[in-house]
């Protein structure tokens, strides 16, 4: 079931109440909650049901024997097990037909012919996120910062609707501890919730879908059908959609988390005004970046020990973090890219300290400079995350520095393409106290003079959309 | 990576840090908002539905009649089409096509669901017939202008057409691929492609159009002459004379060439068999009745595997393991969309000369023993 589509909209106005008032009655609420997350997982494909079902028995029975465990060493065996399994799961589904058809072609190149038997395996939707988050379970309650809740605590964490398919992802200690708190239908934060939600369709609706349909996927898909400004120009328009896409997605789903009584944590803060590599990954995807920090890069053994070694964690964390997004070495260039520079970050700094240099004053012009090298180079990486293969970002490279191309005609760049792009970009620049105020005004109308409201908003983001509803981006992911 | 607080927190200015005290001050000042409880959060949720639907009302009438035939499209109707008459008698609906007018996307809730009949002789052809024409020529000074369009299964394998046509430099693009998603001949409603090729040959002239539709079309058929179920006898004869239809409105001028691209294998081997397969023959059979109009470029053996059946690997004469077909086991990987490009252009070629101005520029050079002027590379990337 997709958040865009009048199928949600109805299934959320049976649910949102039904929730509340089986709160009080927190057993009942829970089964509800599972049911209900399972018929909205399952919308795609009842079949996956089964595999979310089993990666939430498996891991609660791990974390359970984890935890009663008598000595290190069996813990540690329980973990490597859930860790082998969640694994294993998500590498059969995400990397088999990678790894088979690499590891022929590689065995082909060196003169040993073999024809195994390829199988395509259909990609259950989200398998990323819930396996992350019950990985994220069990290796907690092994380093002892959070003991195994009950079962129906477990359920609904993993399958909790609005964070199934595409995240955020949230850690237990965050979202666990909520089920037990009093929830009071009568303080409920709609007026944020209505922000998130809206804002979150406009990106997606409006933003996201006009780009990939006006310029992106065409640009892509040939480049050398294009002007080197076309493709340009397309790259920065990816760069907006996928970021209107994927904040999109996770504006909707604290939105409607929010009405239900939780909190989620946050998972952008205008990345595209980030300073420098380091800054960007500090706004983008939070949750995963965090994730990918505390049960990769710290086990890896974080900045600990030599220089040497911070490095080679910092880029096995963003090589692992670029296979996680696909099946494809695009992918790993793209994480190469973001670690090299991430390394040439923390060189520069340390380098500075001890020469004792401080750093430079903060002027505007330095700012601005920063925050558009930054960006640069954000999107220099998008070009590999995005292309279908090294040729194509060859091509679409090739292109934007062949000055006899340039100026060819470039019919894909309308106004209604740079006003997107500037609507994306420029939203991220709109200060927080703005929208504070924006929300609490709003707040203060009556409920349908509100409805009212979002009723336009509704008009506007199903006018300006593009028909049909695109698959959010990371879905696949 | 977030890492902990680091050395790069900058020192900020004086000005900076005026600023930055400001936004604090303010974040300090938020103005509070006003907690809700469940049920005017509810009623919120119904009055933004309610108004969204009025407001929306053209646009949901089309999404109701678009849904598959059945007792939800029933349903879907029955609610959609008073709530459009309301909104339409208190001029509710305006602001929509006022706001379609200004972002120049009127007509986009239009309802259609007129479909052209054949306007050739049936009968076929014998050996009286008249010999074929020449074949058009085309060359980097006069190229054919290609449209390339149609359904999902038309996006990934018309960007590989585009990539290989550009490399004849024979041919000039008209606009990127022209792809409706879920659209057909058989709910004109969702998408009436006739009308809408009309139009295209009407405002951008083209020489050839590769057309790839038919897999959303194993359905009801509704609009003009609509029947079911579909693969009946009925469905047949109605489905056929939409193909006619559609070719000759396209070709019937006799300065457009139609490349139909046939509905491939898909991972629903019964759905193939049962339905596609007397789609195909019936577009076949059409492009048969109209020699050197219209084409129809085979992909079920394309795409097949070593038994013949579908396949979503393929292994290349050279060893290598290249995967045809994403992994809902209908659309395809670009490898797939390749082998069907290669299909089409060698259709093309068949169709046109595309290469004879080749020899025409070796000879010129040979005989000036002049370096060679290379073609003009620029594609023709005019927008329809």
């Amino acid at each position: 079931m997709l958040f865009p589509t009048i199928t949600f909209a109805l299934f959320f106005m049976i649910v949102l109440p039904l929730s509340w008032l089986l709160m009080p009655r927190r057993r009942r609420w829970k089964i509800f909650m599972v049911v209900a997350s399972y018929y909205f997982y399952g919308y795609w494909n009842w079949r996956f049901c089964f595999l979310i079902a089993a990666s939430t028995i498996g891991n609660q029975l791990i974390a359970q024997r984890i935890f009663a465990a008598p000595t290190e060493k069996l813990k540690r065996r329980w973990l490597t097990l859930g860790l082998v399994g969640n694994l294993g799961v998500l590498g059969y589904f995400k990397y088999y037909d990678f790894f088979v058809s690499e590891a022929t072609n590689f065995l082909d190149s060196i003169g040993i012919h073999i024809s195994p038997e390829i199988i395509a395996v259909t990609l259950p939707v989200g398998i990323s996120f819930f396996t992350f988050q019950a990985i994220s379970y069990i290796v907690d309650v092994y380093r002892g910062t959070f003991e195994p809740g009950r079962f129906l605590d477990f359920a609904v964490f993993l399958s909790f609707f609005p964070h199934v398919v595409a995240g955020p992802i949230v850690r237990p200690s965050e979202f666990m501890p909520q089920l037990k708190e009093e929830h009071d239908p009568r303080q409920i934060d709609s007026s944020r919730a209505f922000f998130l939600i809206f804002i979150g369709l406009f990106k997606k609706v409006v933003i996201a879908n006009v780009l990939a349909t006006e310029i992106v996927d065409s640009v892509f898909a040939s480049p050398n059908q294009h002007s080197g400004l076309t493709i340009l120009v397309a790259v920065y328009a990816y760069a907006v959609q996928i970021y209107a896409d994927f904040s999109g997605y996770t504006d909707i789903a604290i939105g409607l988390a929010l009405l239900l009584g939780f909190r989620f944590p946050q998972n952008f803060d205008s990345p595209y005004t980030a300073g420098s590599i380091q800054d960007f990954w500090r706004r983008w995807h939070m949750t995963l970046s965090r994730w990918l920090r505390d049960y990769l890069y710290i086990p890896l053994g974080g900045n600990r020990g030599r220089s040497w070694r911070m490095y080679r964690n910092l880029m096995l964390t963003m090589l692992i973090g670029g296979l996680w997004h696909g099946a494809a070495w695009t992918f790993v260039v793209w994480g190469a890219i973001h670690g090299f520079f991430l390394c040439l970050d923390h060189f520069r700094h340390a380098r500075r300290a001890e020469l004792g240099r401080p750093d430079p004053p903060d002027t505007v012009r330095r700012r601005v400079a920063r925050r558009l090298v930054t960006f640069h180079i954000v999107c220099f990486a998008w070009i590999f995350f995005r292309a279908e293969s090294f040729e194509t970002a060859g091509d679409l490279l090739g292109r934007i520095v062949d000055p006899s191309h340039w100026f060819d005609a470039a019919p894909l760049i309308s106004v209604g393409v740079l006003l997107a792009i500037a609507a994306g970009i420029g939203e991220q620049y709109i200060p927080k106290h703005t929208m504070a105020r924006a929300m609490a005004s709003f707040s203060r109308l009556v409920p349908v003079a509100q409805g009212l409201v979002l009723g336009l908003a509704l008009l506007v983001i199903n006018t300006m959309g593009p028909s049909g509803v695109a698959p959010f981006i990371y879905f696949r992911f | 990576m977030a890492k902990s607080k680091t050395s790069d927190e900058q020192i900020p200015s004086a000005r900076g840090r005026r600023r930055s005290e400001r936004h604090e001050e303010h974040a300090l000042a938020e103005p509070a908002r006003r907690p809700m409880s469940v049920g005017h959060v509810w009623v919120v949720g119904l009055a933004c539905l309610l108004v969204g639907s009025f407001l929306n009302a053209p646009g949901i009438r089309k999404t109701a009649l678009s849904q598959p035939v059945g007792w939800k499209r029933d349903v879907a109707t029955e609610l959609a089409n008073p709530l459009y008459d309301v909104s339409h008698a208190l001029l509710l609906d305006r602001l929509r096509v006022g706001l379609q007018e200004v972002i120049g996307r009127s007509g986009d809730d239009d309802l259609d669901l007129t479909l052209p009949s054949p306007t050739i002789d049936r009968t076929p052809s014998d050996a009286s017939a008249p010999k074929p024409p020449p074949k058009r020529a085309f060359s980097p000074t006069n190229q054919a202008r290609l449209w390339v369009g149609g359904d999902s299964l038309a996006i990934s394998p018309g960007e590989s057409v585009i990539n290989q046509a550009v490399a004849t430099q024979s041919i000039g693009i008209l606009r990127t691929v022209d792809g409706h998603v879920a659209t057909g001949l058989a709910r004109p409603e969702v998408f009436n492609w006739p009308a809408y090729l009309a139009s295209v040959v009407a405002n951008s002239s083209p020489d050839a159009m590769v057309l790839t539709i038919g897999s959303n079309d194993d359905q009801t058929m509704t609009g003009e002459g609509g029947v079911g179920p579909v693969g009946s006898v009925e469905w047949q004869v109605e489905y056929r004379r939409r193909v006619g239809g559609l070719m000759d409105s396209v070709t019937g001028s006799g300065d457009v060439t139609l490349f139909w691209v046939g509905v491939p294998q898909m991972r629903n081997v019964p759905r193939y068999e049962e339905r596609y397969k007397i789609i195909n023959e019936i577009v076949k059979s059409e492009a048969d009745l109209r020699p050197n109009r219209v084409y129809f470029v085979e992909t079920a053996a394309l795409l097949a595997g070593s038994d013949g059946g579908y396949a979503d690997f393929k292994m290349r004469i050279d060893g290598t393991v290249i995967r045809l077909r994403a992994g809902d086991g209908v659309h395809f990987e670009r490898a797939g969309a390749d082998l069907i490009a290669g299909a089409v252009l060698a259709a093309m070629h068949q169709a046109f000369d595309l290469t004879s101005w080749q020899q025409a520029t070796a000879t010129t050079t040979t005989t000036t023993t002049t370096a060679p002027k290379k073609a003009n590379p620029k594609p023709t990337n005019q927008k329809s």
